[in-house]
C-alpha cells in the first residue's frame, strides 16, 4: 500500500472525515466502472458504491492494512453488485458453476481480427460506449465479471478464482467464452455501423 | 474452452504463463497468433476505457458526507482530551448535585421532625430544637419566623440551604 493511502487510512480510522474523503475520491472512478459494468443501470451502480464506501466507513478498524484499499473496496462492491443482480432478475445466478452450454458453443477461438475501433474512442464517444456497455450488458453475469475483473481490474486468475468461489479452470473457460462473445458482438456492430 | 494453443495463447496475453514457458512460446508465435493478441488487447482497451469513460465524472462523495460525518469516530486523541475535561466537568457538576440533593433531604427531614416532634418543655431552650445541622456542599442557615397571624400555633423554622460557592 502506498505510504500515501496508508495515512488516508489512518487518519480516517482516527475520525478524520477528510481523510475517508480522499479515499472516495481516490477509488471511486474505479469502483464505479466496476458496478456499471455488472449492473448497467448508472443510478444502480451509484448506490451500488455508496453503500460499499459506507460499509468500508463502517469497518475501517478491521482493515488490516496488508492488502491493498481498492482490493478491499473491490470485493464489497463485486458482492454487492453480484446481490443485486440476483434480486433485480430474481433468478439464481451461480458464480461458481461452470455455465451450461458453454462446452457446447463452437470451439473457435478468438478470431484474428480487430474491431478497428480507437480505444480513445470508448472514453469519449458515448454511441460506441452504449455498444460496449450493451455488448456487457448481453453476457451472462459470471461472464461479465469474470471479464470486468480481468479487462478493468487486471486481477489474476487465482484472484479472479478466489473472489468467484471457482477453480482456475473454470475462471479460464468463462474468460475465453466472454471475450469470444464480446468480440462478435463488437465485430457485427462494427459491420453494420462501419462497413469497409 | 478452444485448444490447447488457444488456452496457451490466452495464459500468455494474461501474463499468467511461467517465465520459460513464455519465452518458448513467444519464439514460436504466428503471425495469426499476433493477430489475435492484437486482438485481444484491442477488446481491453475498449472495455476498460468504455467503463473507465463512463466513471470520469462520478462523484460520490455528496450523497455519502452526511452519513460519514455522522458516523466518524472521534479522534482517540481529541477523545482523551475532550472526555478528560467533560469526565472532571461531569464529576464536579456530580458533586454539586449530590451536595444540594443531600442538603435538601436532610433539610426536608429536620422540617419533617420539627412537625411529627412539636417543642418539648425539656428540649433544650435555644429557642431551636435544631442545634446543628450538617449539609455536605452546601450552607444551612436555620431561621425561626413567629407566626404572627395564627398565635398559639408555634414558630416556623426554615431551614435554609445554598450551595457551598
Amino acid at each position: 500500500m502506498d505510504p500515501e493511502e496508508r495515512k488516508l487510512l489512518d487518519d480516517a480510522r482516527r475520525g478524520d472525515a477528510g481523510a475517508f474523503r480522499r479515499l472516495v475520491e481516490k477509488n471511486q472512478r474505479r469502483a464505479y466502472a466496476v458496478a456499471l459494468g455488472m449492473v448497467h443501470d448508472p443510478d444502480d451502480a451509484r448506490d451500488i458504491c455508496q453503500e460499499a464506501f459506507l460499509k468500508v466507513h463502517k469497518s475501517l478498524h478491521t482493515f488490516e492494512g496488508e492488502a491493498q484499499f481498492f482490493t478491499w473496496l473491490y470485493r464489497i462492491v463485486m458482492n454487492l453488485s453480484i446481490d443485486h443482480l440476483r434480486k433485480r432478475r430474481g433468478d439464481k445466478i451461480e458464480f461458481d458453476e461452470a455455465l451450461p452450454g458453454e462446452e457446447l458453443e463452437d470451439d473457435s477461438g478468438i478470431a484474428p481480427r480487430r474491431t478497428g475501433f480507437d480505444p480513445q474512442r470508448a472514453l469519449s464517444d458515448k454511441e460506441l460506449r452504449g455498444q460496449i456497455h450493451g455488448a456487457l450488458a448481453a453476457l451472462s453475469a459470471p461472464h461479465r465479471a469474470v471479464l470486468i475483473m480481468r479487462e478493468v481490474e487486471g486481477l489474476s486468475y487465482q484472484e479472479m478464482a478466489d473472489q468467484a468461489g471457482c477453480s482456475i479452470g473454470t475462471i479460464m473457460s468463462r474468460l475465453f467464452h466472454a471475450r469470444k462473445k464480446m468480440q462478435k458482438m463488437l465485430l457485427t456492430y462494427r459491420d453494420q455501423t462501419e462497413p469497409a | 474452452m478452444g485448444n490447447q494453443h488457444d488456452e496457451t495463447l490466452q495464459r500468455y496475453f494474461d501474463g499468467e504463463l511461467a517465465p520459460e514457458e513464455r519465452a518458448r512460446f513467444e519464439a514460436e508465435l504466428t503471425a495469426d497468433d499476433r493477430e489475435r493478441l492484437a486482438a485481444l488487447d484491442e477488446m481491453h482497451a475498449l472495455v476498460a476505457g468504455a467503463l473507465e469513460g463512463a466513471a470520469a465524472d462520478v462523484d460520490l462523495w455528496g450523497a455519502i458526507e452526511g452519513q460519514v460525518r455522522a458516523a466518524s469516530l472521534p479522534a482517540p486523541g481529541a477523545t482523551s482530551i475532550k472526555s478528560a475535561a467533560r469526565r472532571g466537568r461531569d464529576r464536579a457538576r456530580g458533586r454539586r448535585l449530590f451536595g444540594t440533593g443531600a442538603g435538601l433531604v436532610l433539610a426536608a427531614a429536620a422540617t419533617l421532625l420539627l412537625f411529627m416532634y412539636p417543642r418539648h418543655p425539656n428540649h433544650p431552650t435555644n429557642g431551636c430544637d435544631i442545634e446543628s445541622l450538617e449539609v455536605a456542599g452546601a450552607v444551612a442557615t436555620v431561621i425561626q419566623v413567629a407566626d404572627e397571624p395564627h398565635p398559639g400555633d408555634g414558630d416556623t423554622t426554615i431551614i435554609w440551604t445554598e450551595e457551598d460557592k
